[in-house]
Parts: structure tokens; C-alpha cells; sequence
């Protein structure tokens, strides 16, 4: 009897939502666009730049924005391109260089040129085609260090990759594993780019033979392994951010007068942040003046200290203390994104098997 | 009327699990996903890892758990009732939280031992409860019968004992396997880069290298495994379930001998243990904050904390109330859909329908980031455009609830005698009265036992509802995971401070069902046997 009950009911949620779903897409859209009360704007789970961020942008307009958050940056885009051409939201903030190029074979964005690019230091936007994408902020994954072991222990601060692999300094190193974490794809990127991808595995074991530590993700590495972070962990040397020493410095109180973190400035490698128009949204003119916004100067200037990122625009005042706290890579490590989307998966293979295996 | 009451938990499962999931598979599996895994020798490595991990996750629970069982079964003691709902503590943290706080403290990170103690540690409940509730019905007497025929006490436990009890334990048993091999947050937190399991890879193929065909070809590899498992072990809990022998009174005596009292006392202690470990860890993370080790939670209780903290950090500390409130309103939906839903199927599947009870254990089986994705792609047009609706979660969440509901109403359901029923219809009750007076009457504690269960669930789930994208409806495991990930001490601290909290109010809400079920014996002072 159930068996007979269940089978009808299964065949009957399927046929309604056949028809309801054929007859949905025979409907067409209006031609002429109206502008929405709400325009959604999708980001990865870390965006927060302040609760009164886009009040301006309602005064002017007269439309509301409405964050949706869609996980980490890696979920987003797995989403965005799973969703193309019928987006979740009308504007996605925060695709990076290493994900950006899976977006465009997907077809996720529409191209838009904002009038703010033209302010912006072109490497920013090496690479992407046909403004299908905005830049908006850039920071740097490098090795920090624990300016206070090194001091106490009478240990220059390495210097360059190569120092990383010398006896001195075995086994102060921890990283992030770039198979689950972004900030552990960017360093591997950082090595692929400064030994070539024919010499980053003969590196990675030369690392593994100094005792590197491997760790699963961001915080276990600088909260728990780190030393000069709070966690007081055994290793004086971390891949983190750029801005983790302004970060770490303005955290203490009363601020002291330097970080009791560092970077080395050898290492970093450059990660770019987009916004772009989500193709499908019902509002592509309203998404424009959005995607104008993000880049206008009065936005920019939030990020800093809400994001811990560089405004993608020149002209952007930097806040006094960030400025104060970090130190700008004089030749940041980059790679294309297509280099990346293609070989990504041979790359963390690769690494897998120098030093995890 | 009768013929309806299946349809309600049909059209649910159809609707939110088997067409989400269908969808996905449609889209992105292919022959060539399949062909990929097969010739991987990593996915090989992490396919062999998770099936022998869970194994030993499993024999090892039950192995720790029949101990306790047997002491809460069969001695009386003061603390009993508050042991047996500790002993459930664990099971109900958040486990990413407490992982973190846990193997940050130990530095037990990066090995299999560390996997399979975590659980043990969250598990061991899964084991101890229902085979305690099992053994304290089973009559001293056929012990004793066994003994008098000539039996060691080894002997007795290994012939007569264990078998009677098998039908908890395989059930038991399987639900533990069914957790360990489907882990998420523990082995992707303690298990370190080298030890993945199937549900990680899934996550990290689907959502971190946008390999949506692999992970969905995994995650239908996993779901044919757990589906045999599910079948046998639903077919042997039939099985060995009406051979259990109630006893109508309570066999649990006082502790004699001082090796009794000694496992009373160890019992105890341990249950103790179980709970204040975590909370103290949880406690500790949240205190560095380096010179003012309670600024963290002055944040949280809103004191002015100005100096040195950004207005941001304030505001982020602040989400984490906005956070807690949205959890809570998601585990009432929750918990009203899961009952709705799971206590129809459990009648349903009492009178035969059990492909139902398959299907409705399934979602467990499922990865929560494939049921995640499924959702975001089905329900994307109209009429059925509700993936930005906030239900969805509670949804997702009711999906891993039914199972509980189902699984605690149904052995009542089924153990009810049909002649209980022909006699209150003789006398002339209606059908729906004489539900109400025999089944609703007896089912009414584990469904409020469930009830519990799915609200912590809901409270602490992590899986489904971080792929779901959401606007202002963020849950408040989502919201810890992102705070303790954030490159600011004080957030940091906040997140673990918020979960120091969010685990002692689990342990009261537990503590509190446990004393707010009735006794489970009540004192029957007119045996007609001994």
C-alpha cells in the first residue's frame, strides 16, 4: 500500500514541477529595465565593511543593498559558475587572481568598464579581458615573522626563499596547506613563481627536509603555531597577510610604536580582489552604478581598516596606522590566471606529494 | 485519512532530498567523473582511509560504551539521571568549536588517533544511551537462570547478554559508523592535510577546486555505500528488535561489592569529565587576549571596550547576539518541521512502509554540501525560486532531525501491542482517540527527547547551511567559524568565548530534558512475578 502512496506522490511533485518549471522559462523578461528597491550584492563570508557602508550609495540612488553571503571565497565562485546565467544575487564581490579564470570559461559576469579603472595601477587589471571583471582591493600573502624570536635569539631574519631552507632556520616555519586554503595556494603560487614550475617541488622538499610544518588552514597556523600571535605557538616564522602586522599592532593596547610582527617582503605574493556584474541579473544598468560605487574613493577608503586590503584605486588616502605598520613588497609575486586555473590541481598534487607523502 | 499520513513525509523527502540531490547528479555527474575517481590513486588513499577509520571509530565506541551502559542499566545511584544526560553532552557540542579549542590546547593535530578519539568523544552517547535504555529493560532473571545452569559470568554476557541486546547494538552501532565515515568538521580540523575523508574531499573538489562532477561522483560513491549499510542495519533492527524481553520493573539494584561501587564512582567522575574538559578548553581560548584577558567577553556583554578594539570589531562582536537570536527562531522551525514530518513517518513506518524509512535516513548519509548545492540549483526558478529564503536552512536542518524523531519513536511504535488498540475501538473509541490514547500517549517522551536533540543539532549544524548563501540570516556556528578565523585577537577570543557559552547552555538544555522526562519505570509495586 505505502509503496503505491509514495510512488504517486513522488510522481506527482515531479510532474508539477515539470510544468511549473517549463511554463517559468517560456515567460519572458521585460525589455525596458526598472530600477529595483534592492540590488543583491553576493560576498564571501568575510566582507565586512561596516554597517553604514552603502548608506550613501541608497541616498543617491534610492536602492538598497542587500549582502548575501555565500560561504568562503572558494564556495562563492563554485556556486556563481554552478549558477550562471541565473545568478543568486545582481553583483558578486571578491573573486581573486586564482579563481577569477574558471569564472570566465563559466561565463559568470557580464563586462562592464568602470569609470575608476582608468585610476587604477594597471598590473591590477593584467589579464582580464575586456573588463569582465573590476578590481577593487589587492593585499599580499607573505612569511611573516616574530620580530622578538629573532631578536632574543640573536637569528637574522631570513631573507629570501632560499634562506627558508638553510640549517639555521630548520624547523621554524609553518605553513598553510594550499589543497584547503587559500592563503596556502597563494605562498605555493609564490614559490612556483620564484623557482619556476619545473624547480617548486625540488624546493618544497628541500622545505619538508628543514621541518616545515603543514597545516590544514589560516588560523590554526597563525593562532596555534605561530609565536608571535596570541596562541604563543612554536614557530616564529607563518604564511600570512601583508596587513597581519598592522593588524597584530593595533590590536595591543596602548599601540605600540612596532609590530611585534613582520614580513618578509621577498616573499609575497600579490592577490588581487574583483567585483563584477553577474550575468542574468534582471538589473544589469542598476549593477553598474553599484559596481561605480565600489570603486568611487569613499568606498575604497573603508577597506583598509574593515577588510585589511589595499584599495584597488591610486588615488585612496591610506589610514596613518596602517601605512605605519606595513610594509609595501617593493616586487610582489604574480602569475596569470589562466596559468593557475590550468595547472592549479597538478600544482597541489604536486606539493601533496613533496612534502605531505 | 489514514491513507494520507504517508503522503505528508513522501512529499518531503521527494521535494527537499531526492529532487535537490537528483538535480545535482543530472547536472554534473558523468561517466568520465566516475572513470576520474577510479584511476586516482590520492582518492583511492582517501576512500580506504575513511572506511578504516570508521571502523575503528566504531568498535572502539561500542568497546568504551558498554561499560557505562552496564552500570547505568543495572545500579541504582544518586546522580544516576545527571550522569546518563553528561555522558549526552558531548554528542551535542559544536564540533568545529570545540575541535579547535581541544587540539590547539593538546597540539593533538595531524593523526588518526586524534580523529578517532574525537569520535569517540562525540559519539560515545550514540552507544551508551539506547543500549542502557535496552539493558536496564532486560529482566535480572534470565542472568540468573543462566548462571544457575552452570554458566560463567563471561559466558553469560557472551551467550545470552549480548545477543539479547544486538538489536540496540547493531543500530547503535551503525549510527556511529554512519558519523565517523561521513566526518566533516573533526577530520577536517584534527585529521590535518594527510587524513581526508570522502565528505571532505566532496567539499574541497566541489566548493575549494570547483570540480563539482568528482565531488558529486563521490558523494554518490558514499551515499551507495551507507545505503547498503542503512538497508542491513534497518533490516536486522526489525529483525531483533521484538525479541527483546521488557521487564515491567525497574532491575536496577544499589552498588554491593567495592568493585561496584568503584565502576559507579568511575561512571561518574567520567561523565563529569566528558563535559567540564571542553568547556574549560572553550573557557581557556577565549581568555588570550593578552593583557586584559576578559575583553573578549566584556565585548560580548557590550562594556565599553574602546581602547584599541576598532568600531567594526565592536559591531562584528555584536553580530554574534544578531546571530544567536536567528539560530534560535532556525532550531524552532527546525524542530517543528521534525516533528511534523518524522513522527507521521515513524507511524507510517511502523504499519510497512519502509522503503520511507530508508529514504528518510538517507539525508544522514548524504554529504551536506552536495544536498547544499542540490538546493541552490533546484529551487532557482520560479514557482520554486526559495533559494534566498530562509526556511531553507531549517529545512536542511529538519532533514538531519526526522532521522532522530524517527529513530527514537519508532521501537515504541513498533512494540505496542495491535490487541491494545482492538480492545479501545471495541469500547468504542474513534480511530484518531485511539491513536492518541495508546500511541501518542507512549510516544510522547522520545518525541520530546527528540525534540531536544534536534534543536542542539540545529544550533550547532555546520554542513548544509554554510553552502546555502544567505543575507542577513547568518547561523551562529558560521558566524564562530568565521570569527575564529579573523586576523584579530579579540574576535577571536569573542568566537570562543561565544562558544564557551553556547556549550554550557547545551548541557543545561540535555540536563534539563533528562529530568523533564518522565521516570522510565514507574515504581510498579504489584509484581506478579519473582
Amino acid at each position: 500500500m505505502f509503496t503505491r502512496i509514495f510512488c504517486r506522490a513522488f510522481v506527482a511533485t515531479i510532474a508539477v514541477f515539470g510544468i511549473l518549471t517549463l511554463t517559468s522559462c517560456s515567460a519572458s523578461k521585460p525589455s525596458a529595465e526598472i530600477t529595483p528597491k534592492t540590488l543583491k550584492l553576493v560576498a564571501y563570508d568575510s566582507f565586512t565593511p561596516g554597517d553604514d557602508a552603502f548608506a550613501s550609495f541608497t541616498k543617491q540612488t534610492g536602492i538598497a543593498v542587500e549582502i548575501v553571503k555565500a560561504g568562503d571565497a572558494g564556495t562563492m565562485m563554485s556556486k556563481a559558475n554552478l549558477t550562471a546565467g541565473n545568478p543568486e544575487g545582481d553583483v558578486l564581490w571578491g573573486v581573486d587572481n586564482t579563481l577569477i579564470s574558471q569564472a570566465v570559461d563559466a561565463k559568470t559576469f557580464t563586462s562592464f568598464a568602470a569609470t575608476a579603472t582608468a585610476t587604477m595601477d594597471p598590473i591590477l587589471r593584467a589579464n582580464i579581458a575586456q573588463h569582465i571583471v573590476t578590481p577593487v582591493d589587492y593585499g599580499d600573502v607573505c612569511v611573516n615573522y616574530d620580530v622578538a624570536y629573532f631578536s632574543s635569539h640573536s637569528l637574522a631574519v631570513p631573507q629570501t626563499f632560499d634562506d627558508l631552507t638553510q640549517p639555521a632556520y630548520k624547523g621554524l616555519l609553518v605553513v598553510e596547506n594550499p589543497a584547503t586554503s587559500s592563503t596556502g595556494l597563494a605562498f605555493l603560487l609564490a614559490t612556483i613563481t620564484a623557482k619556476t614550475p619545473s624547480g617548486f617541488e625540488g624546493y618544497w622538499s628541500s622545505l619538508k627536509a628543514n621541518g616545515v610544518r603543514v597545516v590544514d588552514s589560516w588560523d590554526q597556523a597563525y593562532y596555534e603555531q605561530f609565536s608571535g600571535s596570541t596562541g604563543k605557538g612554536p614557530y616564529p616564522l607563518v604564511v600570512s597577510y601583508g596587513s597581519s602586522p598592522p593588524a597584530d599592532a593595533m590590536a595591543i593596547t596602548p599601540v605600540p610604536e612596532t609590530s611585534p610582527t613582520s614580513v618578509m617582503a621577498s616573499t609575497c605574493f600579490r592577490q588581487v580582489e574583483y567585483a563584477g556584474i553577474l550575468r542574468g541579473t534582471a538589473y544589469p544598468k542598476a549593477a553598474s552604478t553599484l559596481i561605480e560605487f565600489l570603486t568611487s574613493k569613499e568606498f575604497q577608503e573603508r577597506l583598509p581598516l574593515s577588510l585589511y586590503v589595499y584599495p584597488a584605486r591610486a588615488d585612496a588616502v591610506l589610514p596613518p596606522e596602517f601605512v605605519k605598520f606595513t610594509v609595501t613588497p617593493p616586487a610582489p609575486l604574480t602569475l596569470p590566471p589562466t596559468d593557475i586555473a590550468k595547472n592549479r590541481a597538478k600544482w597541489i598534487e604536486a606539493f601533496t606529494q613533496a612534502t605531505l607523502r | 485519512m489514514r491513507r494520507l499520513i504517508p503522503v505528508i513525509p513522501a512529499t518531503f523527502v521527494t521535494l527537499f532530498y531526492i529532487f535537490p540531490v537528483l538535480t545535482l547528479f543530472r547536472r554534473a555527474l558523468t561517466v568520465q567523473a566516475f572513470r576520474d575517481i577510479a584511476a586516482s590513486e590520492a582518492l583511492a588513499n582517501i576512500a580506504w582511509f575513511t572506511l578504516w577509520q570508521a571502523v575503528m571509530s566504531t568498535v572502539l565506541t561500542v568497546a568504551i560504551g558498554i561499560a557505562p551502559a552496564y552500570v547505568l542499566a543495572r545500579f541504582s545511584f544518586a546522580g544516576r539521571r545527571l550522569a546518563t544526560a553528561l555522558i549526552t553532552v558531548p554528542f551535542v557540542l559544536p564540533t568545529v568549536v570545540v575541535g579547535a579549542a581541544f587540539s590547539s590546547i593538546f597540539n593533538v593535530r595531524d593523526s588518526v588517533w586524534a580523529v578517532i578519539g574525537a569520535h569517540m568523544f562525540f559519539n560515545l552517547a550514540v552507544v551508551v544511551r539506547p543500549l542502557a535504555d535496552a539493558w536496564s529493560q532486560l529482566p535480572r532473571q534470565v542472568g540468573y537462570a543462566s548462571q544457575t545452569l552452570g554458566s560463567s559470568p563471561i559466558a553469560t554476557m557472551r551467550r545470552v547478554t549480548i545477543p539479547l541486546l544486538r538489536g540496540p547494538l547493531i543500530a547503535s552501532a551503525s549510527i556511529v559508523f554512519l558519523f565517523s565515515f561521513t566526518s566533516f568538521g573533526v577530520a577536517r580540523l584534527l585529521g590535518g592535510p594527510s587524513h581526508s575523508t570522502i565528505e571532505v574531499e566532496v567539499w574541497r573538489q566541489a566548493s575549494q577546486l570547483g570540480n563539482v562532477g568528482t565531488g558529486a561522483a563521490l558523494s554518490a560513491v558514499q551515499l551507495m555505500v551507507l545505503a547498503t549499510l542503512g538497508w542491513w542495519s534497518a533490516r536486522s533492527a526489525r529483525r531483533y528488535s521484538p525479541r527483546l524481553i521488557r521487564s515491567p520493573i525497574d532491575s536496577r539494584q544499589p552498588a554491593r561489592s567495592s568493585c561496584q561501587h568503584a565502576a559507579v564512582a568511575s561512571v561518574c567522575a567520567g561523565s563529569i569529565v566528558l563535559v567540564a574538559v571542553p568547556i574549560w578548553a572553550l573557557i581557556n581560548r577565549s581568555l588570550r587576549t593578552g593583557a586584559r584577558p576578559l575583553l573578549a567577553w566584556r565585548a560580548l556583554f557590550g562594556f565599553n571596550v574602546s581602547a584599541g578594539v576598532t568600531p567594526t570589531t565592536v559591531a562584528a562582536i555584536q553580530g554574534l547576539k544578531h546571530a544567536l537570536l536567528n539560530s534560535l527562531s532556525i532550531a524552532a522551525a527546525a524542530v517543528t518541521i521534525s516533528l511534523v514530518v518524522g513522527v507521521l513517518a515513524a507511524i507510517s513506518i511502523a504499519r510497512g512502509a519502509i522503503v520511507l524509512d530508508v529514504l528518510m535516513m538517507a539525508p544522514l548519509a548524504t554529504s551536506a554540501v552536495s544536498i547544499g548545492l542540490g538546493f541552490i540549483i533546484s529551487f532557482d526558478a520560479a514557482p520554486v525560486d526559495w533559494r534566498a529564503s530562509w526556511w531553507l536552512i531549517p529545512i536542511g536542518h529538519a532533514l538531519i532531525g526526522v532521522p532522530f524523531v524517527v529513530r527514537g519513536s519508532l521501537p515504541i511504535l513498533r512494540s505496542i501491542d495491535p490487541r491494545q488498540r482492538y480492545a479501545a475501538a471495541t469500547l468504542g473509541a474513534s480511530p484518531l482517540r485511539v491513536w492518541r490514547s495508546i500511541d501518542g500517549h507512549r510516544i510522547i517522551r522520545p518525541v520530546i527527547t527528540a525534540a531536544g536533540f534536534v534543536a542542539i543539532i540545529s544550533l550547532g549544524e555546520f554542513g548544509a547551511a554554510s553552502v546555502l548563501s544567505r543575507s542577513s540570516n547568518e547561523t551562529l556556528p558560521i558566524v564562530l567559524a568565521r570569527l575564529i578565523a579573523r586576523p584579530v585577537p579579540i574576535l577571536h577570543a569573542a568566537g570562543y568565548a561565544m562558544a564557551g557559552m553556547l556549550a554550557i547552555v547545551a548541557t543545561a538544555i540535555v540536563v534539563g530534558i533528562e529530568f523533564a522526562r518522565p521516570h522510565p519505570h514507574p515504581k510498579n509495586k504489584t509484581h506478579h512475578h519473582a
